[in-house]
């Protein structure tokens, strides 16, 4: 019994601690607490304090933190400091242990105050924010302004070096710093440096365009940019400028004064291009530098584009596209371009002259109803520095002797040039090109504009332009350097307004300085000019009428010497005034007095009287009154009288137009009509010219409460003109359509077309333009079915191009016949000769593609058969129904095309998860035809059929097969050398095998053969390639991989489609090895060869070795 | 027994799988995550300005995104703050126009290059969207000839702008350097980890290794209809800056069709994919642990981290690009 009594005990000992095992008590004063990161908070209130000194664990996701290390707590406190850089949404987790009662941390005199006082001095509990500290300043729990940026990116380091190359370093460097430096002050910052060579061409790219800085670093009161920046000070309208600069930024504000300054180098120079559109022709438009030249670039994102003043945004999906290299500008076919057009470019092209830099500053104080500001604006070329050239002493006298005049330095050096001395009939000595490296002296030529020299550029040959002697005066160049003449230009500004009540007085006054020749204190004297104007409105309840009203005085005068740095008049203004386009408008003398009625905030009635006089003689007087209503039934009403007269040599001048506009808005459709009547008459050699022109549109669109857009709209315009030298008549009728769905959803449409019919009265010759987008998509949910058609069409122009082959004799020249490069050997040279004339195109783009996807089983599933057909053409005249869905056979036809491709392709992959057999079959149809050369044209036409098995019968092993067979011809036509054409057809099969043990170790082994030949041919050029592949990890630490082939050739020797002077082919040897180790874990070091070698020519071997580092 | 566990077992899985449905559709319909989540997506901007079809996403580090829209084929620019700023390209095969762009990744820190499927070839534009370049033209002659045909299926870049082609005709991942020279090849067809088996997507790593998702078949087999012990999930695989696997892990997706996903990699290793046929987004560890997911995307095609740790996603199906952030629940745990 008592056995059995000690026995129950014991168990009941064994059990009750059995249990006390496997539950443990927990300490209540123990626990774990979460917290978030952020990015801007470094310091975490837990919500308790006195916690118990060392008791604290703390742990994240991934790995234990360390007590002074990553983490500080402030046992008394609870507050968790974190000493690493902050991983923004990863949890902490905080183990303590502490009081379980902890007594408040501050305890306040309790203060005997009557009844009812309002005030609590109880401390409040503690609140997740830390406390306040009377000697900070900041918030504890923010950025206290230790380290806190995060820095991320890459350092490469590579060598390349070859048997066909000397040794070239590569570098780049890509740095990204985001984070706090100062309470409420956060930097970001990016830099990329690189040394690279990519280009659309391929061809080496400057690298100013590549290294790039950018830091911005904003806080309450205080900002700064540094790097790539735009510059924009508005603050007085005679000192705007608007530059994107590579310099620093910087500026302060309070509540009354702010401060900005900018100091940069700037990267172009500004030039504003007012341009009258061209009937059906989209663009290209080129942009010029100020005196008309071309061949410049434009600095990226510096552009601003407006078109019959609405401001336009950049991509073809929105208005225009522009291409800053070659200094080209379309506009998208949602933005039809006609003869009506007026569009303005402002824009700043790469400075080629001399370094130029930028300092502007501006400053603003304002307190109650008084406003001053002032801004002041330096642009100046460093002439210390000059850019793509080295003066001579010469060269500085001329400058300096030349005064705000062109200067050239000499042009002519004896010695193998491309141009040989010739006497005219005259005796004059002119030069004449003898051919590249021919002639006895190498001339330069400068461009002095149209009618001021003696030659013109005729040609280009290998890549140079070519001049040819056309008489005096008569050509656009002249033998010699152009000296570039670097100017200083400086404008400030101050400008004040005040208002009190009703009324308001502005006034601005500016003064310029610009130096054409900082060299040369010659022509100084006119250097300085001056502006200002000021205004003065009274604007408030009207007297016995509803609403409001306002009456405004306004003057303004810009002298004739003022220069600004951007353009003073609005684009076309000067055409109000029935001044031709181009006119001067910038220095002017206006006043001017307006005033306005607004019954309701729907409606309001102007009338405007000015008076204008400009510096060339100008004198007119012009009356404005408008009319607008924008209610349900919205109303526009704008009849426009301007009369002058030119120096009193021409008068009559002037511009009379009335438009109007009518539109109800409803939510279903929006119905709009609209008219225009204008006549104007401008000077021109010295009589008047009328031009008239009446336009009416309607439109209908669909309104807000339908998901779908609607529209659509006809237009008809008559323009006439009569001028000294003839007379002119056009009438054009235009109508368009515009369909789109709602986006996403499984089936979607665009439809937007526009048609415009241009007829000249007097020849009875039709223009059409046309212009279409087409979208169409349908995915049908659960079928596996999908299709797309786009089509975008649309008008551009390129410029004539001739090519025209010299015979040189055998070996003396680098080509053939028909232009093909075939290195030594060939007989002749290749002239190029771009035209300055464009020819207008009619471009399609088009793409079509239908996908079924489909498969159940777990081999079937992912199964898909898919048909694309991508085409592309240009076509010389008007678009055909034909060009939507271009056919290989109309490209390789038609010459009408100036260009066209097609590319056709089906594909099918049947099984892709099955291990025995997973096939992928691929007919493939490529054609390319070249018609832009005039005299010249060449077609190829490749097509390909593939099939491919894969098999997986283990986790070791792979197997591929696949079998091709490839059909190609190559026709070209040159006017004088007949026609050629070649046609080659290659079968063949690939077999490889791979064995892949385990991760560490792949081999492979690969057998390819083939058999080609060309038409004509008896005998097939027979081909086995075979070799293995390797891949295998070299230590813990790296991966190796090794490749070899080697051929097999009998035979025919190989020929390719083109003659060429690359081999046609396969190398006899063809290995390359790569090794890659992991010195740390940030730094990668990789080494790489490879090397082909054929028979008869020197083996090519390349090389690289190069080292990364990552932080 | 077994019978009757098995019968057991169906019916809570049916129950578990009913309640899980209606719950998955209700978190999409709120864009909250998905019952199982560790983490908490929370939807902050939406873009949606000129999209028809965005198809690739990036966020440079001033938070400025970039989008390619696939219909229209073009880049679309946004600030910071939302705002449409401009765009590029149209439908052509020129240097400056596309033929449905797709994926998009930052090329060292300010540049862009985007994916040209059907032109087969990469563009690098600089941070004003001015074109830069071809980096890779797969169509090529010179490349055709050295490594015969790639099709390229999803593209990446590392900090320093090294690009990653992940070629699906051959399943190799072809390496190039940051001018768009040739560096290495790796993989090929093939079932263990270091080969592929259909490369749909890949992403970089924070220390220049690369990340690659595989198409699978299916893991997780619809109701009522036994798991093919054959099939084979989808499949991450982690490779180093030297070529090496340095793990791999199957993806448990609600639909095994993946023929069409997309990676993100955030500094921190994290790990977001989405799954444009499933709608699903889920978020990993940077070990692969599993940490959130959501469902309900309407066709996410593209995702990417911002510069403040926010995830955004390219709804195709939506027309939408939306900006989600992530917070890591204490039950993380």
């Amino acid at each position: 019994m008592r056995a059995a009594a000690c026995a129950l005990a014991l168990a009941i000992v064994l059990i009750a601690s059995g249990e006390a095992r496997s539950a443990p008590l927990e300490d209540p004063a123990c626990r774990a607490t979460s917290v978030v990161q952020r990015s801007d908070q470094v310091i975490y209130r837990l919500g308790r304090t006195f916690l118990t000194a060392g008791s604290d664990s703390v742990w994240s996701r991934l790995r234990p933190w360390v007590r002074g290390e990553d983490y500080a707590l402030d046992a008394l406190r609870g507050d968790l400091r974190l000493l690493r850089t902050a991983a923004p949404g990863e949890t902490l987790w905080v183990h303590a242990c502490g009081l379980l009662r902890p007594p408040s941390l501050e305890y306040a005199r309790q203060q005997f105050r009557p009844a009812g006082t309002p005030r609590d001095t109880v401390i409040p509990i503690l609140s997740a924010a830390p406390n306040p500290r009377p000697s900070t300043s900041r918030t504890p729990g923010a950025d206290p302004g230790t380290s806190q940026l995060a820095v991320t990116g890459n350092k490469t380091i590579a060598v390349e070096f070859g048997s066909q190359q000397d040794a070239a370093l590569r570098q780049s460097l890509d740095l990204s710093v985001h984070g706090a430096i100062a309470p409420g002050l956060t930097l970001t910052g990016v830099l990329t440096d690189r040394d690279t060579p990519i280009s659309a061409q391929g061809a080496t790219q400057d690298l100013q365009s590549i290294d790039r800085v950018l830091l911005e670093l904003k806080g309450d009161q205080v900002r700064a940019s540094f790097g790539d920046i735009p510059v924009s000070m508005s603050g007085g309208e005679f000192a705007r400028v608007e530059r994107r600069v590579q310099g620093v930024r910087g500026g302060w504000s309070s509540e009354a004064f702010s401060i900005e300054a900018a100091a940069a180098s700037a990267q172009g120079e500004y030039h504003r291009l007012d341009l009258r559109g061209a009937d059906g022709l989209q663009g290209p438009y080129l942009l010029s530098d100020r005196d008309g030249g071309f061949g410049i670039t434009i600095v990226a994102g510096s552009e601003t584009v407006t078109l019959d003043g609405q401001r336009l945004t950049r991509g073809e999906a929105a208005d225009y596209t522009i291409d800053y290299e070659r200094a080209r500008l379309s506009f998208s076919n949602r933005r039809a371009i006609s003869s009506a057009s007026r569009f303005t470019i402002e824009y700043q092209y790469a400075v080629t002259r001399y370094r130029r830099s930028l300092a502007a500053s501006s400053a603003n104080w304002q307190r109650g109803a008084l406003r001053l500001g002032a801004t002041f604006v330096r642009e100046t070329d460093d002439r210390g520095r000059p850019l793509d050239l080295v003066f001579e002493d010469a060269d500085r006298s001329a400058l300096t002797a030349s005064g705000d005049s062109l200067a050239f330095g000499p042009g002519v050096t004896s010695g193998v040039g491309d141009y040989d001395s010739l006497r005219t009939s005259a005796g004059a000595l002119v030069y004449g090109f003898a051919g590249i490296d021919s002639g006895g002296f190498q001339v330069r030529f400068a461009r002095v504009g149209p009618g001021r020299g003696d030659y013109a550029d005729s040609a280009v040959v290998d890549g140079r332009s070519v001049y040819r002697h056309v008489g005096s005066g008569l050509g656009s160049f002249r033998v010699g350097r152009a000296l570039p003449r670097p100017e200083s230009h400086d404008v400030v500004s101050l400008s004040a307004a005040t208002s009190r009540g009703p009324v308001r007085f502005e006034m601005e006054g500016a003064m310029s300085r610009r130096d054409l020749n900082t060299f040369s204190s010659r022509d100084d004297a006119d250097a300085a000019g001056v502006a200002g104007r000021a205004s003065l409105s009274l604007e408030g309840q009207a007297v016995g009428l509803p609403g409001t009203a306002g009456i405004t005085l306004s003057a303004r005068q810009v002298e004739r010497r003022f220069a600004p740095l951007s353009r003073l008049a609005t684009p076309f203004a000067e055409e109000d005034w029935g001044l031709p386009t181009g006119a001067d408008l910038e220095h002017q003398g206006r006043t001017e007095a307006s005033a306005f009625w607004r019954p309701d905030a729907a409606r309001e009635v102007r009338a405007e009287l000015a008076r204008l006089s400009t510096p060339n003689g100008y004198a007119g007087w012009r009356r404005r009154l408008s009319w607008a209503d924008t209610r349900r039934l919205a109303t526009r009403l704008t009849l426009l009288d301007t009369e002058g007269s030119l120096a009193d040599t021409i008068s009559g001048l002037g511009r009379r137009r009335a438009t109007g506009e009518v539109r109800w808005t409803s939510p279903l459709l929006v119905p709009v009509l609209r008219a225009d009547w204008d006549r104007r008459r401008t000077p021109s050699l010295g009589s008047p010219r009328e031009d008239r022109a009446e336009e009416a549109a309607f439109d209908l669109q669909s309104g807000a409460g339908l998901s779908w857009r609607l529209g659509t709209g006809v237009l008809w315009r008559r323009d006439r003109s009569d001028a000294l030298l003839g007379s002119s008549a056009s009438r054009a009728f235009g109508w368009r359509g515009a369909l789109e769905s709602p986006a996403g959803g499984p089936f979607g449409s665009t439809l937007l077309y526009q048609r415009r019919l241009t007829r000249d009265e007097r020849s009875g010759i039709q223009r059409a333009t046309d212009l279409a987008t087409l979208r169409l998509r349908a995915e049908p949910k659960g079928t596996g079915l999908s299709g797309s058609f786009d089509a975008e069409v649309t008008g551009e122009a390129e410029n004539a191009r001739v090519r025209t082959l010299v015979f040189v004799g055998p070996g003396l020249g680098s080509y053939d016949a028909f232009g093909n490069l075939v290195g030594v050997g060939g007989a002749y040279t290749l002239v190029l000769t771009v035209s300055p004339e464009f020819e207008r195109l009619t471009r399609v783009a088009s793409s079509a593609r239908a996908a079924w996807r489909f498969g159940e089983g777990e081999s079937w599933r992912g199964s898909r058969v898919e048909f694309l057909v991508d085409g592309e053409s240009r076509r010389r005249g008007s678009l055909r129904f034909a060009d939507g869905l271009l056919s290989t056979g109309v490209a390789l036809d038609d010459p009408g095309l100036a260009r066209a491709s097609v590319h056709q392709r089906l594909e099918a992959d049947l099984a892709p998860g099955s291990r025995a057999a997973s096939l992928r079959a691929r007919l493939e149809r490529r054609v390319n035809a070249d018609r832009s050369f005039q005299g010249f044209a060449q077609t190829t036409d490749l097509r390909s059929a593939t099939l491919r098995w894969r098999a997986r019968p283990d986790a070791a092993w792979s197997l591929e097969s696949e079998a091709r067979s490839q059909w190609q011809q190559a026709v070209q036509q040159a006017s004088g050398a007949g026609r050629f054409q070649r046609t080659i057809t290659e079968q063949g099969a690939l077999a490889l095998a791979a064995w892949q043990p385990s991760n560490a170790l792949r081999i492979a082994w690969t057998t390819d053969v083939g058999w080609s030949r060309s038409a004509g041919q008896d005998q097939s050029t027979r081909t086995i390639r075979l070799g293995p592949d390797l891949g295998v990890s070299t230590g813990a630490k790296g991966r190796t991989e090794v490749s070899l082939r080697r051929a097999f050739l009998s035979g025919p020797d190989a020929t390719g489609l083109l003659p060429s002077v690359d081999p046609a082919g396969a190398p006899r040897w063809e290995g390359s090895i790569r090794t890659d180790m992991r010195l740390h874990t940030t730094t990668v070091v990789g080494v790489s060869a490879s090397v082909r070698e054929r028979p008869g020519r020197a083996a090519v071997v390349q090389g690289r070795a190069e080292v990364r580092a990552f932080f | 027994m077994g019978v009757r566990s098995l019968v057991r077992g169906s019916l809570v899985a049916a129950l578990a799988l009913s309640l899980t449905g209606g719950a998955l559709a209700a978190a999409a319909e709120s864009g909250a995550s998905t019952p199982d989540s560790l983490a908490r997506f929370t939807p902050r901007d939406t873009l949606s300005e000129r999209l028809r079809r965005p198809s690739g996403v990036v966020v440079d580090a001033f938070g400025r995104i970039t989008v390619a829209d696939e219909e229209r084929h073009s880049l679309e620019r946004f600030g910071a703050d939302g705002k449409w700023i401009d765009g590029a390209g149209a439908l052509g095969s020129e240097p400056a126009q596309f033929r449905r762009p797709g994926t998009l990744v930052m090329l060292g820190s300010l540049g862009v290059a985007v994916h040209d499927r059907d032109n087969r070839r990469v563009v690098a534009y600089d941070q004003h969207l001015r074109l830069i370049g071809i980096v890779a033209d797969f169509s090529s002659e010179a490349l055709q000839s050295r490594f015969g045909r790639i099709e390229p299926v999803a593209i990446t870049a590392d900090a320093g702008g090294a690009l990653r082609v992940a070629d699906s005709d051959r399943d190799r991942v072809l390496a190039f350097d940051f001018a768009g020279g040739f560096v290495s090849e790796v993989g090929g067809f093939g079932g263990r980890a270091g080969a592929f088996r259909g490369l749909v997507a890949m992403a970089s790593l924070p220390m220049g290794g690369t990340i690659t998702l595989e198409r699978g078949s299916l893991a997780r087999r619809a109701r009522g209809k036994t798991p093919d012990r054959a099939a084979e999930p989808a499949r991450l695989q982690w490779l180093g800056a030297d070529g090496r696997v340095v793990r791999s892990l199957g993806i448990d997706w609600a639909r095994a069709e993946s023929a069409r996903a997309a990676i993100a990699v955030d500094r921190l290793g994290r790990v977001a994919l989405v799954n444009a046929a499933s709608g699903e987004l889920l978020l990993l560890g940077r070990s692969g642990e599993r940490l959130g997911a959501m469902s309900g995307l309407l066709n996410p095609s593209a995702v990417a981290f911002g510069p403040d740790g926010a995830l955004w996603v390219a709804e195709t199906g939506a027309a939408r690009v939306r900006s989600l952030v992530i917070e890591v629940l204490p039950q993380a745990d």
